[in-house]
């Protein structure tokens, strides 16, 4: 059936007509209170703004002064560190927890109820009942671990710059897992049952099912998901800062805290806020490659 | 004969040892959470004993009548609940049409929106807090419970718009085209026809939006200097840093407290939730 040249067009100018009247409300906000701060904060990492006086632009400065300076080495190595093993243990924990709920296991709806709860539990709660547990002379990871005669003296797990990372890195896993587990026994549950009994039929023990008919299915949702955690974790405040504020030492320094130091105790927002947009830049080289790599191996 | 027991003993075996694995992994996961509950109604002291003890020797309530005592942590309370609510109605009113022109129209406006969901959530609030101080600072709105809400509001828009267009697109179109014959504008398809299904989905978007905000503690504490507009996250975190060990049985408390809405919500939109940011996503 032939439609006239002219009815197609008019139907493409009203639909954008209406789209655009339903993102009007939207597109106001977004423009003044997100769009435009990320552009003029963006162009602040470029200036040399301090507290109480104007911003003046200073091209690559910030950024010369943030390479040539120490801190941004250590800043950098505690990031990618804290990212790396986060990812690696929020993966792998909420694999076998996924796993785990979606097999037979008695209690299962209990389980399942219980695993929100990390991501429940707000950031300054969370902040602060770790550091109680991680507290030297009275915390409960010392005194179990004293008990369990896994060490022979109290370890300082907050005050001890060989250890304070992973302090650190407990913390931002725990609250990451239970979205990342959802995510994954979410998508396990989607794949239907016929699947595992085909393989039960042509002999595959539970290994081979999990590999070859699970881990495929999770593919897409890891890709969601890493790369939310990677975006969080990068710019979680709470965690990185309120328990350690960078220390002991520069042991937990990481991008995050560099920035927020340099706006809030030494009022310097322009490199402050430089050291934002080096966060922002390694987000989107992380995502480019992280997609490129996987789209790659789809093929 | 031999091979089926044999065949059920492995069986048993692996659920023994997956059961124990989960045991652990939820020592890990639940336990802080016992900790924030039995601490809440321990005395300080007994907090900071030198042998930390699980459930309180003698349960006191003594924590929570502190806590009820303290003007401003109460104000505080009311603050946070206010503000989440009304967050949580902005949120709802503004990613609706938004979620449903993403949805629903393929043109640059809404792909470039789906990109900004994307991007929004890799900038840090570090970047954007000064100038949106500023901006805030033109209609004084600084230091006020109005500027705090249209920044959360905006600020949970990404992940609402996404949630809903998730559940949008799960509508079979054939739904909304049968009341345009009937003779529905968009609004009123919007109005009469899909939120009444996706209410699931609207009621998610929404109490994610009132977590976030209730759980928010940067830009709070940007934004907010004067303590009777402040928010529980701030008074919290102010408990913490107060030096020395003497607020420890206000601040498990008051953790407690602060955790209540989300597991309640949590629990409640469990399903919803997670059927929302995967479906979300995966296209």
């Amino acid at each position: 059936m032939k439609k006239s040249t002219g009815q197609p067009r008019r139907l493409m100018k009203n639909q954008t007509k209406k789209s655009i009247m339903l993102l009007l409300p939207s597109l106001v906000c977004i423009s003044i209170l997100s769009l435009f701060p990320i552009l003029r904060g963006i162009y602040i990492g470029f200036t040399d703004y301090k507290v109480g006086m104007p911003a003046k632009f200073n091209g690559l400065e910030n950024y010369s002064y943030i390479f040539n300076n120490g801190y941004l080495k250590v800043a950098m190595k505690n990031t990618m560190f804290i990212l790396l093993v986060s990812l690696i243990a929020i993966y792998l924990i909420s694999l076998a927890v996924s796993i785990l709920l979606n097999s037979n296991i008695p209690f299962r709806k209990l389980w399942r109820v219980l695993l929100i709860i990390p991501w429940a539990v707000p950031p300054v709660a969370k902040v602060g009942v770790w550091q109680k547990i991680f507290s030297v002379n009275n915390g409960q990871l010392n005194y179990l671990l004293t008990k369990l005669n896994l060490i022979d003296h109290n370890i300082g797990w907050v005050s001890d710059e060989k250890y304070a990372i992973f302090a650190v890195i407990t913390i931002i896993v725990w609250g990451c897992i239970p979205f990342t587990a959802m995510s994954f026994l979410a998508s396990m549950q989607a794949i239907p049952e016929e699947n595992y009994e085909a393989a039960q039929l042509d002999g595959a023990n539970a290994f081979q099912k999990f590999w070859y008919i699970t881990f495929p299915e999770l593919r897409e949702i890891s890709m969601v998901t890493v790369s939310l955690l990677f975006m969080w974790i990068t710019t979680d405040f709470s965690s990185q800062f309120l328990l350690t504020k960078g220390g002991p030492g520069s042991a937990t320094l990481t991008i995050t805290v560099e920035s927020y130091l340099q706006a809030f105790k030494y009022g310097n927002f322009g490199l402050s806020t430089a050291y934002g947009n080096i966060m922002v830049v390694v987000c989107a080289a992380f995502l480019f490659f992280y997609i490129r790599v996987l789209k790659q191996k789809e093929v | 004969m031999q091979a089926k027991v044999k065949r059920k003993g492995k069986k048993l075996l692996f659920s023994i040892l997956g059961l124990l694995l989960l045991l652990v992994l939820y020592f890990y996961l639940i336990g802080p959470f016992l900790v924030i509950l039995t601490n809440a109604f321990k005395t300080t002291s007994e907090i900071n004993s030198a042998v930390p003890t699980f459930l309180p020797k003698n349960p006191v309530l003594s924590n929570f009548k502190e806590l009820a005592g303290d003007q401003v942590f109460m104000q505080d309370i009311k603050n946070s609940f206010k503000i989440s609510l009304i967050t949580m109605v902005i949120a709802i009113l503004l990613a609706i049409p938004t979620a449903y022109s993403m949805a629903r129209f393929r043109n640059k406006l809404t792909s470039g929106m789906v990109v900004w969901v994307l991007l929004s959530q890799m900038i840090p609030g570090i970047i954007t807090v000064v100038p949106v101080y500023n901006i805030l600072k033109n209609f004084a709105l600084t230091n006020t419970h109005a500027g705090l809400i249209i920044c959360y509001a905006v600020w949970s828009l990404p992940f609402s718009c996404w949630m809903m267009r998730g559940f949008i697109g799960g509508v079979p179109k054939e739904l909304e085209e049968a009341a345009q014959i009937d003779g529905c504008n968009t609004w009123q398809v919007i109005q009469k026809i899909l939120i009444p299904v996706i209410l699931p989905g609207i009621l998610t978007a929404g109490v994610f939006a009132f977590i976030n905000a209730w759980n928010e503690l940067f830009f709070a504490l940007c934004l907010m200097k004067t303590p009777a507009l402040q928010t529980l996250p701030i008074k919290l975190q102010s408990y913490i840093g107060m030096g020395g060990f003497a607020r420890d049985g206000m601040v498990a408390a008051g953790s407690l407290v602060s955790t209540i809405p989300g597991l309640i919500v949590f629990i409640c939109f469990q399903k919803f939730l997670v059927t929302g940011l995967t479906s979300g996503s995966v296209k």
